[in-house]
This record gives structure tokens, sequence and C-alpha cells, in this order.
């Protein structure tokens, strides 16, 4: 090591171990060049600011583990899987559904629950009330009264006394009449 | 650490560790789960225990005490690897099917510590005790104002990238920035940190800088890293690490044993392995480095150089994206630091040289074929010093030593996954050749960054603060060819550094490959070819600085000699502090230029950063999801459900053909908030990135709408399967 480049520290101390550098921390360089009143008000300084900077992410770590305040709406088919859901239905044929609610929203919520097909309200349900991590899960059923290609069943959800809703799902639909299902239809 | 032990109370401390962690997983069998205790306890006993031990059994002592971390670290890690390759391999014959699971694992670990141990304690009976002096370390030295300083600098970045997660604000953040360019200027005017205490300023500065870009989401970012998560993921379900899976990543150690073997012992997600643990270990690269670089220079240029390193982008950047190469590059930095040191024992520099070798075969292919092709030419270099010089040249770069490397390496790749890692370097090789005659001088057939670099594209943005960090970056690359002239002018006096001077010579001529010969850089990526070569490299930059203020001084006839450190104060102050704030993004954040921060730019553009919500909602539609249908999502979306669901996920594009119907799409926030998403298109070597709607009157969108919903938390959406 060619230590006669590098420049030498002013240590007043005389403890540092200078050809065998490391995680051994020497007290301040800084004694000897400015007032020991300075050198303790900088310490105590930089001691309060460790302090308040570790407590702040403490806290914030915590927030950010403990989540984002949100509500998850979901649908699944029957057997609890994204997948098979009734899209294809003929006019007053149940279709069926689980509905989920999950509050994450770390505090109680009364929700309403609506289902509607072509803008009329088919069902309300409420109110739903759910404490932080509750969930709430139901079967729904709804219908179509005509027939048409690609009907839209609407789920929507409120969160407390709110006009708009906070979280709206939707299915597209195919209803066929019995009688294009049979083959026999006119178009 | 820097005193040893005595040999009884090693093996107490070290039993006390390995029954203490026993404990903390017997209790949660039982449902008692003590939280932190068992990460704090399983962190201790994967990263420390195994090294110390082998230390100790190699008699590696009075190393100092950054080197005996670093080894302790690196034997430790090697180690665990070793055992879980083993478990892996042997335990099947024995009637263990799941050999990668707690039990297993924990039993193994134990009994390794226990022939360890009774290793140490034979070795050590007849050794006379070393009365154990007090340890240095002591509160008041802990509480001086330097190690608080220090220890304030990394605890900003945390506190800054949580900040940002929370609330989108950067400025703590650019307080972290400007305290990590405080500390360099306070180390090269030599006013407050002593120099005892540089390798942990070296530290500190790493860790901020890794956790200001890793703590910012709490998802992984873009690129390889799903990948990778995905593939230790099948690991654990299966408790089994097949080695005749698929692709190349797949014979990566680091990722299929290093990463499940944390999960488990640590009993966290390796989300968090890779987002907290990964960072800490590669911090250690860069103190490696100093070390390294210390026996070549002095400790303040060493300092500069490891601060040039740590700037350039890749550092922070890239790592996080790619945690087999964080793995590797401590092995690489650690190969480095024992062949450039001289003092330690013949024996044991070869056992350590080869192990890190071997274990950075086995973590990263593309850092090892470039390490490999260094050694390479690094030997015929060598022999040049011998040319009119009866004396024996010392060098730890032996024939037999590349060799074994180049044999052991090859022949991981060849025979593992199917031979799929030493096929890719095949394939870039015969792209190469094919593309050679017809692209030599074609700018597209270049990578994107070498493009830039070389001034022949915009660097991102044609704005004045991209135009001065591309006067930055040239100025730091003109150094380090002076650097380097400098030294090939001067390399008889350098005979005692030979092995130094010719990796580095090897990494220049590494860099002018990729420089010239096209697909090259972009088959392993110009950014980190940079980054890796900047290992050898970055004194050259401080060094070629300081050389050209000794000729100005001599061109305007100065009479008296200036001191080196004189030299390096400007080097430090008009070059390496710029450069770090160009390469970090502050400067673009206060000139409000195309960003290339994440944490200090997230208020303003689109990152690959993920909420919670935006995670659970990607879990959900893994489990529930049918297995046959694909799930699409936008370049950056994609990325937690390939980490669940593996090849069902695709990037979704105007580009791609959709299936009719059957398949799911994923919505992160900014596509919902926004209505844009991004994807990549290749053009030659050049991976373009496209920004497109989501939202308009294109069929693509339409189709999109044409969708169900399915599910919506606020931050992401699910739309489909039909």
């Amino acid at each position: 090591m060619n230590d006669e480049w590098g420049g030498i520290i002013p240590e007043a101390s005389g403890q540092m171990h200078l050809r065998e550098p490391g995680f051994n921390f020497a007290p301040s360089s800084l004694r000897g060049m400015v007032p020991r009143w300075w050198n303790r008000l900088l310490t105590l300084f930089l001691l309060a600011a460790v302090a308040v900077t570790a407590g702040a992410s403490v806290y914030f770590a915590r927030e950010i583990t403990l989540g984002e305040h949100t509500t998850d709406f979901y649908m699944l088919n029957r057997e609890g899987k994204a997948q098979n859901y009734p899209q294809k239905l003929t006019p007053g044929q149940k279709g069926q559904i689980m509905l989920v609610v999950a509050n994450n929203e770390r505090e109680t919520v009364d929700y309403v629950v609506e289902v509607a097909v072509g803008g009329t309200v088919l069902e309300r349900i409420a109110p739903i009330r759910l404490d932080g991590g509750g969930r709430w899960v139901q079967e729904i059923d709804f219908a179509f009264a005509t027939a048409g290609r690609r009907q839209k069943v609407e789920f929507l959800l409120y969160k407390e006394a709110s006009a708009a809703p906070y979280r709206s799902l939707y299915l597209w639909v195919d209803v066929a009449d019995v009688s294009e299902l049979t083959g026999q239809g006119s178009t | 650490m820097k005193l040893p032990l005595s040999t009884k109370s090693f093996i107490m401390m070290v039993i006390a560790i390995m029954l203490g962690m026993v404990g903390v997983v017997g209790l949660a069998a039982r449902g008692i789960e003590i939280p932190l205790v068992r990460q704090f306890l399983g962190f201790i006993l994967l990263t420390f225990i195994p090294g110390l031990l082998i230390m100790r059994m190699l008699k590696l002592r009075r190393l100092g005490s950054t080197e005996t971390l670093l080894y302790t670290v690196g034997l430790s890690i090697a180690s665990v690897m070793v055992l879980g390759l083993f478990m892996n391999a042997v335990y099947p014959y024995f009637g263990i099917s799941r050999p990668i699971s707690t039990t297993p694992l924990l039993v193994t670990i134990a009994v390794f510590v226990a022939i360890c141990c009774l290793i140490i304690a034979g070795l050590e009976k007849s050794r006379t005790e070393v009365p154990v002096r007090k340890s240095p370390v002591s509160w008041r030295r802990l509480l001086s104002a330097p190690v608080l300083f220090l220890v304030l600098v990394a605890l900003l970045s945390i506190l800054g990238a949580l900040f940002v997660y929370i609330t989108r604000n950067n400025i703590f953040v650019f307080v972290f920035l400007a305290a990590a360019g405080l500390t360099i200027i306070l180390i090269v005017t030599g006013k407050f940190i002593p120099r005892d205490m540089y390798p942990a300023a070296v530290f500190m500065l790493a860790v901020g800088l890794q956790y200001h870009i890793s703590l910012v989401s709490v998802g992984l970012g873009p690129f390889d890293i799903n990948l990778e998560y995905n593939l230790q993921k099948s690991v654990l379900d299966n408790a089994y690490w097949s080695s005749s899976g698929s692709g190349t990543v797949n014979a990566m150690l680091s990722i299929v044993i290093l990463a499940p073997i944390y999960s488990l012992v640590l009993n966290t997600d390796t989300l968090w392995i890779f987002k907290i643990v990964y960072p800490l270990i590669f911090s250690l690269v860069p103190v490696a480095l100093y070390q390294a670089y210390r026996t070549q220079v002095t400790d303040k240029i060493a300092f500069c150089s490891v601060f040039l390193f740590m700037s350039w982008a890749s550092f922070f950047g890239d790592s996080g994206g790619n945690p087999r190469q964080a793995i590797a590059e401590l092995f690489l930095a650690l190969s480095m630091l024992i062949i450039v040191r001289k003092k330690a024992p013949r024996m044991q520099i070869r056992i350590l040289a080869t192990l890190f070798g071997l274990c950075l075969a086995v973590s990263h292919y593309g850092t090892s074929y470039l390490y490999m092709l260094l050694l390479l030419m690094a030997l015929p270099m060598l022999r040049l010093f011998q040319l009119g010089d009866k004396r024996p040249l010392r060098t730890n770069i032996s024939g037999d030593y590349v060799a074994l490397f180049c044999v052991a390496s090859l022949s991981w790749y060849m025979s593992i996954t199917g031979g799929a890692t030493f096929q890719a370097v095949i394939n870039i090789g015969k792209h190469v050749q094919r593309t050679f005659a017809s692209d030599l001088l074609v700018v597209a057939a270049r990578d994107a960054h070498v493009v830039q670099a070389l001034g022949l594209a915009p660097m991102r943005a044609s704005q004045l603060a991209w135009d001065i960090a591309r006067i930055f970056q040239y100025i730091t690359q003109v150094l380090i060819v002076v650097g380097i002239i400098e030294s090939i002018i001067g390399w008889r006096k350098a005979r005692s550094r030979a092995d130094y001077i010719v990796l580095s010579w090897a990494s220049m001529v590494v860099l002018a490959f990729a420089i010239v010969i096209p697909y090259v850089a972009s088959a392993i990526n110009m950014t980190r070819i940079y980054h890796l070569m900047l290992f050898t490299l970055a004194p050259f930059c401080i060094l070629g600085g300081m050389a050209c203020l000794r000729w100005l001084s001599l061109i305007l006839r100065l009479r008296q000699a200036i001191s080196p450190d004189t030299l390096l104060k400007p080097v430090a102050f008009l070059v390496l502090i710029p450069y770090f704030l160009f390469n970090t993004g502050f400067i673009f954040e206060l000139a409000g230029a195309t960003p290339t921060s994440m944490p200090l730019s997230m208020h303003r553009s689109d990152w690959a950063v993920f909420s919670r919500s935006e995670i659970r909602a990607s879990r959900w539609l893994a489990e529930v999801s049918e297995k046959n249908f694909n799930i699409y999502g936008d370049a950056y979306a994609i990325g937690p459900v390939y980490q669940m669901v593996g090849g069902q996920a695709k990037i979704l594009g105007h580009q791609t053909t959709m299936p009719d119907s059957s398949y799911y799409v994923f919505l992160r926030y900014w596509n919902i908030a926004h209505g844009e998403g991004r994807w990549y298109g290749m053009v030659k070597a050049q991976v373009v990135q496209i920004i497109g709607r989501l939202d308009d009157e294109s069929a693509f969108a339409a189709n999109l709408r044409s969708k169900s919903l399915v599910y919506d938390n606020g931050w992401a959406r699910v739309l489909g399967p039909r």
C-alpha cells in the first residue's frame, strides 16, 4: 500500500490503526480542530437526527406493511375460480356468481351492493357492515328478460352513503332465445 | 470481530446462535411467532456463521476487520449454496423427496456447524490462548459524530424511499443524495471522517444507494428479476431444484438455491429477500473493491475510485433488477481482492480464489464469461512483465487457476439445464459472426447505450441537462483512457502490481471490443459491461485526472511540486460530484429534464413501482385464473403476474395477436389512472419502448373494452376471461 501518498488526517487521539483500517470506529477526527463544545453539539444533533430518521422510517415501514386504505371487490364462479362465468344464458335463465367484498380500509365500513341489468336495479343488499380486514361473500343470482348479444350485468358497490358507486364490476352476457340454441331461430 | 475470540467462547457463541434459531423455529411450529427475531437470527446464521467457521479452520487471522468481514460473508454464501446443492443432490437417495424445506435445512446446517466446531476444537487444542483484549467497539466510539453521520446517510435513503412510496414527495431522497455528495467532500478534504472509517463510509453509501431504489416499491422491478422470482418459487413449491429445467437462469445457484434457503430460514417472502438481504450483501462489493484498490493507490484515491464505481447507474439501478448478478459480483470482487493482495499465505489464497471463482461461475453466467475473458487475456499480458527480466514474477493469476475456472464454469454450463447457458453464449457468437461483415458500420446494430456513449445518438433526450451529462460521461471515459495510457507508459515500474495492471488492460480491451463488434454489447447489456469493467478501471479515472492536472502544472511551470492530495481535490469536486449528481438523477429532477431516477421522479412519470394492492391483485389472479388461459399485462404490469405464473403471463401490446376471447388482462394503477401502457419493440439491436393508449378508438382498445371486469380494488383491475 502506498501510504506515503495519502493525506494525513489530523488525529489527536493517536488511537487509529492506520495500517489496519476497518469497522473499528475511532473517535471523531474533529477533536483538537474545533472547540470541544462544538463537537459535542454536533454529536448531539446527529444523534437526534439519527433517532428521528429511524423513528420515522419505522413508522412509514409499518404504514406500508399495513397496505393502502382500499376495498377489494371481485366476482368468482360457484367453484371459487375466475373462470366459467355464466356468460351464455337464455331469457329468464338464472346466472349465478359469487360476489366478494374485502375491507382493507382499516376501519369499519357500511357497504351497499346493487345488481343492475340495463340500468335497472334487480337487487339491493344493504347494509353490509364490515370491520377492517373483514370479508363478505355471497352468491348472487341474475337473469335477463330479453334475448340479445352482449348484454351487461353490473355489480355496484357503494361505500357509506355516497351517491356514486365506489367500485363497479360488469359481466358481458350473450342471451340467446331457446329457439336460437336449438338452431331453429329466424336469424 | 477484530480480536479473535478464544476457542471456547467462539464455539459457545456459534452454538448459542444455532440453538436460538432451532428454538425460534420450534416455537413457530407451535404457532408462537416472535416478529423479527427469526429474521435476525436466520440472517446471522446464514450470512456469517459458516464463513466464520471456515475462516477459523483455514487459520485465516490478522486480515484486518474489513477483509475478515468480506471473506466471512463470501464463504458463508458459498457454503450455503454448496450445502443446498448437496442436499438437493443426495437427500432424495435417502428417501427425503423434499430436501429444500425447513427441517432438512436446519438439521443440515446444525450438523455442518457441529462438525466444524469439532474440527476447530481439535485444531486449536494445542494453541495457547491469546488473552482477549477489550473490544475496540465501544459505545463512545459508536456514538461519535462521524459514525452517526454515516448511519444518518444510510437511514436518510431508507426514509427517503419510504416517504416517496407513501406521499410521492422526494424531499428526503434529495437530502440523502446531497449527504452522499457531502461525504466525499469530507473524505477528500480529510476534515471529519478518519481514515479507518473509509470502509464503513463506503458500505453506508452503498447501502443507501441500494435501498433508495429497492425500498421505493413493494414489488420487484421489471426485467429478469420476475423470471428469477418465478424460478425460485418453483423450487420452494416443489422443495426441490430440478437441474434439468429449461432456461439459462435455472443453472444459477444464486437464485435457485440461495434465495429459497434464505426465504425458508428467515420465513420471509423471497420478494423481501431480494429487496432487503441481497442489496445488503451486494453493498459489500464496493467495500471489497476499496480494499483491492488500497493495494494499488492511497486510501483517498481508493475511496474516490469506489465512489466513481458506485456513481455509474448500473450499481444502484440494474442490480436491484438482477439479484443473481449481485451475488456473482460479490464473488468477482472477492476474487479480485484475493488476486491483488499479496499478504495472505499462498495456500489459503489458492483455496479462497478457487472457491470464490467456482461460486462466481454458478451465480451468474454473464459475469463469469466476462471474468473468463479477462483472465484469458491477462495470462499473455503477464508474459510481457517477464520479458527481459530474469527475476520471477509474483502473480496469483496462474495458468492452473485460469484453466480450472474455465473448465469448471464451462462444464457446469454444458451439463446443467441441458446446456442452455452454454448454448446462450454460442448463439451470441454465431449472431456476431453472421452479422459482422454486414453490420460492422451500422449504428443500429449497436446497443443503444453504446450509441449514446459514442455520441452517435442523443442520450435519451436532447435537453441541456442531458448534453452536460454526456460531457461528464465523456470526461470520465477520457480520464480512464489517460490513466491506462499512463500505466502502459510506466509499466516497468509497476512490476509488483502486475496482476492488477493486466486485469485492467484486459478490461479496457473488452470495452473496446464491445463498442466495435456489433451485437456483443446488446447481448450482455452495455451498461452492465461498463459497470463490470469499472471493477478494475475506476481508479484509472482518478489517476488519469490527477495526471492531467500534473501535466497542466508542468505546462504552467508551477515551481512547487503539487501533492497528490491537492491534485485529488479538483478531480473529486469538478468531475466526481457532478458525475454522481447526474447519474443519480439529482440534476435531471432539479432541471425538470427527462428523468432517470425512480424515487426522485416518481411523482411525474411512470415506473415499475407497485403498491401492496397491485401485488395482492396479481396474486389473486394467479390463484383463481384458468391455467390454460394467458394473462396479459403491459411491460411493467406483467412483472408481478409473471412471478407467480411464469410463462402463462404475456406482454400486452398493439402488435400482439390476442386470442379471440379466452384470456385475462391485468391492469396496474398507471394503466387505469392514465389510460396508457408500455411495451417493447426491437429495431435491430436497439430495444424501443412504446407507450400506447388503452382507451382510444383503436381496435386494440375496443378489444379491451369488450371484456368483462371481474376484479377491482382501486389500484388494479382484472379483465376477462371473456
